[in-house]
């Protein structure tokens, strides 16, 4: 590391302009793959990826299937154009690594009793990888999981935070990742604050994970609603059909009191 | 009854009120919905329910199934289940049921093999789930709606209630459904 960029400056702002504790900015899109039983694709700062999900389907091979219970297996693929040199196309240790953690993360939340011989098989792609990519992913392949209708405890939301420059901060972004301290990536379910997955790279002190810990704790909540935002928009169609019922109803019971009166 | 929409995690009821039902789960006294839907509380049977708006396909007994033969025994025929009428979504669970020679045709079967053939089409409907997939094809609809020559594995047109070989001039018996070579586009692709 010949010249390290100044990551966060006197006043707590970081490179892109943003405070401590303050996530990039995030949209998801449900249902976007037409052919697979539930996708998502979403967008945070600058990563792009897509997931794809099939099954609950019958297990091949057959002797990886186990007899109570279905499997959850994530396949995690970076895209050879996803990062500024070309990635050489493949699975690799890292992506095999990313793809064990995911599956076990998920395999914690889906109710995997209910399909017993099944494999729930999720394919992620990384469009484009710009630091912070496997929360990305499993924050993706949880409004995937919702849209394909496959039961779980809750969604799982994806967040990562780090240190940079002495500052524990959220979130981290491709110069905080390669030139900052430590990453912490985790994946959390929002409503009851558990945590199904947690890696570090670097160090940190106890003090420290525990501040970047709320922080991430907080920063699942926001992800939590864009999760359901989309889920949201992608049955609109029926929501709006259920709403509109529920008025006719409202209505209906309005006239029935008037009548009474 | 209140239409409500919610989310997989979400808290929709407590177990002094309701009885957790298909979609839910119940943990320390609440019941919480395990996919997203509309939440249904039936207030006559104090059940909460939750209706997924993509559930998994699952085969229930009398879906009208699409299936393939793979395997044809002197009491049954094999069948893998490929699709369900009326639905685009990938079949959930046990795909691999049998349809006995009992079952083949309204008429008397005496040789399976004179009802279906390996890699036939077969419109079929689910009479068991549990302990086995069994299927039937005993009305008129159903049967083979699309058969291969046995000699080329050609696709064979509908002669009366024979299925007839274009290319090699033969004629070959099968149990044929109303409805042969016509089942296309059931999956809108």
């Amino acid at each position: 590391m010949a010249e390290t960029p100044k990551l966060i400056d006197s006043k707590g702002k970081r490179l892109d302009g943003r405070k401590a504790n303050e996530l990039r900015p995030l949209t998801i899109e449900a249902g976007t793959l037409k052919r697979a039983d539930g996708s998502a694709y979403l967008e945070w700062g600058n990563n792009k990826v897509m997931a794809a999900v099939y099954g609950p389907r019958e297990c091949h091979p057959r002797h990886m299937a186990h007899p109570a219970r279905a499997l959850v297996r994530v396949t995690y693929n970076m895209a050879s154009f996803s990062v500024g040199d070309r990635k050489r196309p493949g699975p690799d240790r890292r992506s095999t690594e990313i793809s064990k953690v995911t599956s076990e993360a998920f395999a914690s939340v889906v109710f995997l009793e209910q399909f017993p011989r099944s494999s729930i098989d999720v394919f992620v792609e990384i469009l484009q990888a710009d630091a912070g990519t496997r929360v990305a992913a499993l924050t993706a392949v949880a409004v995937a999981l919702a849209d394909a209708g496959i039961p779980m405890k809750s969604l799982l939301a994806g967040v990562a935070f780090g240190k940079i420059g002495g500052t524990v901060v959220l979130d981290l972004g491709k110069d905080e990742d390669n030139y900052g301290e430590a990453d912490v990536p985790l994946a959390i379910i929002p409503r009851t604050e558990e945590i199904v997955l947690l890696q570090m790279d670097g160090d940190l002190t106890a003090k420290e994970f525990q501040k970047g810990m709320k922080m991430a704790i907080a920063a699942a909540k926001e992800i939590y609603e864009v999760q359901k935002d989309a889920l949201k928009r992608r049955y609109a169609v029926s929501v709006e059909a259920l709403e509109a019922e529920e008025g006719a109803e409202e209505e209906l019971k309005e006239e029935t009191v008037e009548e009474e009166a | 009854m209140k239409a409500k929409v919610v989310f997989p995690g979400q808290r929709v009821a407590v177990v002094e009120e309701y009885i957790p039902g298909e979609g839910t789960y119940e943990i320390g006294g609440d019941i919480y919905a395990s996919q997203m839907g509309e939440l249904n509380l039936d207030p006559q049977e104090r059940v909460a329910r939750v209706r997924g708006f993509n559930p998994p396909l699952e085969l229930k007994v009398g879906d009208i199934v699409l299936a393939s033969v793979k395997d044809s025994r002197p009491s049954m025929v094999i069948v893998d289940v490929e699709a369900v009428e009326g639905n685009e979504r990938a079949v959930t669970g046990r795909t691999e049921g049998t349809i006995h020679i009992s079952k083949i045709s309204d008429q008397y079967t005496e040789d399976v093999k004179r009802e279906m053939r390996i890699a036939d089409l077969v419109r079929a409907r689910v009479v068991q789930v549990k302990p086995s997939l069994q299927l039937t094809t005993n009305e008129p609809p159903l049967g083979v709606v699309r058969g291969l020559c046995t000699r080329d594995r050609r696709p064979m047109v509908k002669q009366g209630r024979q299925l007839y070989c274009e290319s090699c001039e033969r004629t070959e018996p099968r149990k044929v459904s109303t409805v042969y070579d016509s089942v296309v586009g059931w999956r809108k692709d």
